[in-house]
């Protein structure tokens, strides 16, 4: 029987370095956050709850990475990104938390008891399992065009709070975590395209329609975890703040970036 | 193709009748007939959210033109706004070409 040989995503590690450097330059004052204090009667209701929602996804990333691993099986490259990638989370979810503390409205042992309870992996993987194109396409491929969207996603409702939140100091801190998850969704598109790299024209032909696939009934994280329905913490509340142009972005980029993989890889730019 | 890039300057009436054409393909219509200015995409032609992007792709390869990223598809409820919005920037395009022109 033939079998294909397994290429990793990246032949060196330099693509991490250069990730792996520029995120930890982003955070120079993350110890300061601790003393940061803020009008609570400035922030709505519904930010605060984002807030508190955004803070525990960011702290569930260690039941997320669990499934990065799994997609990612031998590649050590995509393994060792999922581990910065992880860790890079929890820096956002220590900014949202020190931000509820400066607001008075500080997460609860119960809350991170209820998340921590959550199953999740075994959801996102029967998940996974619905929306593959076919069974012979690298999994990898499939969670980076997930991570793609996913991070988009990310940087999409930290861009809308920023636009709603009357603090400047918080504002930039919403920014500020935008670009890093910018960071993150960049991180996802240049290891999909090391991958095609090396990949056969069936296989990149499967990107565009796996793509549809995933747009088409993309679940983010939170929704694996019953939890956060119990809390009334679910995805839409991720993007009620979205506004027509923010939602038409998302749009028109995510087409934009994976309608080129139907091109021959010849005039792939 | 309609090349908004290369040609600006299209009558509104080419742009129709070429989107008709390309969602009568998309959607696998059997006939534009039923297709008009006043048409609603969701409602009428059953346009979601994947339809949309589908929608985008076949604008931009058909018309050779990139969508710019702030524009606001949430204003585009019939087949006249999507036509509108490609007018706009046929109209757009125009201007640049005539602009570099003069120059």
């Amino acid at each position: 029987m033939h079998t294909k040989p397994f290429i990793d995503s990246f032949p060196s590690p330099d693509t991490l370095d250069k990730f792996y450097i520029s995120g930890r330059k982003m955070w120079p004052d993350l110890a300061e956050l601790k003393k940061l204090k803020f009008d609570r009667s400035l922030v709505s209701d519904e930010l605060v709850q984002f807030m508190r929602s955004t803070a525990l996804n960011e702290y569930g990333v260690a039941h997320y990475v669990r499934s990065y691993l799994n997609s990612y099986n031998n590649d050590f490259k995509l393994r060792m990104w999922s581990a910065i990638w992880a860790a890079e989370e929890y820096v956002h979810y220590l900014v949202l938390k020190r931000m509820l503390e400066g607001l008075g409205e500080p997460l609860t042992e119960e809350d991170y008891a209820g998340l921590e309870k959550g199953d999740f992996f075994n959801s996102y993987a029967d998940y996974f399992d619905s929306i593959l194109i076919s069974p012979d396409i690298d999994r990898r491929m499939v969670q980076l065009i997930f991570g793609v969207l996913q991070e988009f996603g990310a940087v999409i409702a930290y861009t809308a709070v920023s636009e709603k939140c009357n603090i400047p100091e918080m504002q930039k801190l919403f920014k500020r975590i935008a670009r890093d998850e910018t960071r993150h969704f960049r991180f996802n598109q240049v290891a999909l395209e090391s991958l095609c790299e090396n990949c056969s024209e069936e296989e990149r032909a499967m990107i565009w329609p796996q793509f549809r696939e995933i747009w088409g009934n993309l679940q983010m994280p939170q929704e694996h975890i019953e939890y956060f329905s119990e809390l009334d913490m679910g995805t839409d509340l991720y993007t009620d703040f979205w506004s027509g142009e923010m939602r038409s972005r998302m749009i028109i980029r995510m087409t934009q970036y994976f309608k080129k993989f139907r091109q021959p890889s010849a005039t792939l730019s | 193709m309609i090349n908004l890039a290369a040609n600006p300057g299209i009558p509104r009436e080419e742009i129709v009748t070429r989107l008709k054409t390309e969602l009568v393909e998309l959607l696998c219509l059997e006939s534009s007939n039923a297709i008009n200015e006043e048409t609603r995409l969701a409602e009428d032609l059953d346009i979601d959210s994947l339809g949309m992007v589908d929608l985008v792709m076949q604008i931009e390869d058909c018309f050779n033109v990139v969508l710019p990223t702030n524009s606001d598809l949430s204003t585009i409820k019939t087949f006249g706004d999507v036509v509108d919005l490609l007018d706009k920037l046929d109209k757009l395009r125009s201007a640049e070409f005539n602009s570099t022109a003069t120059n």
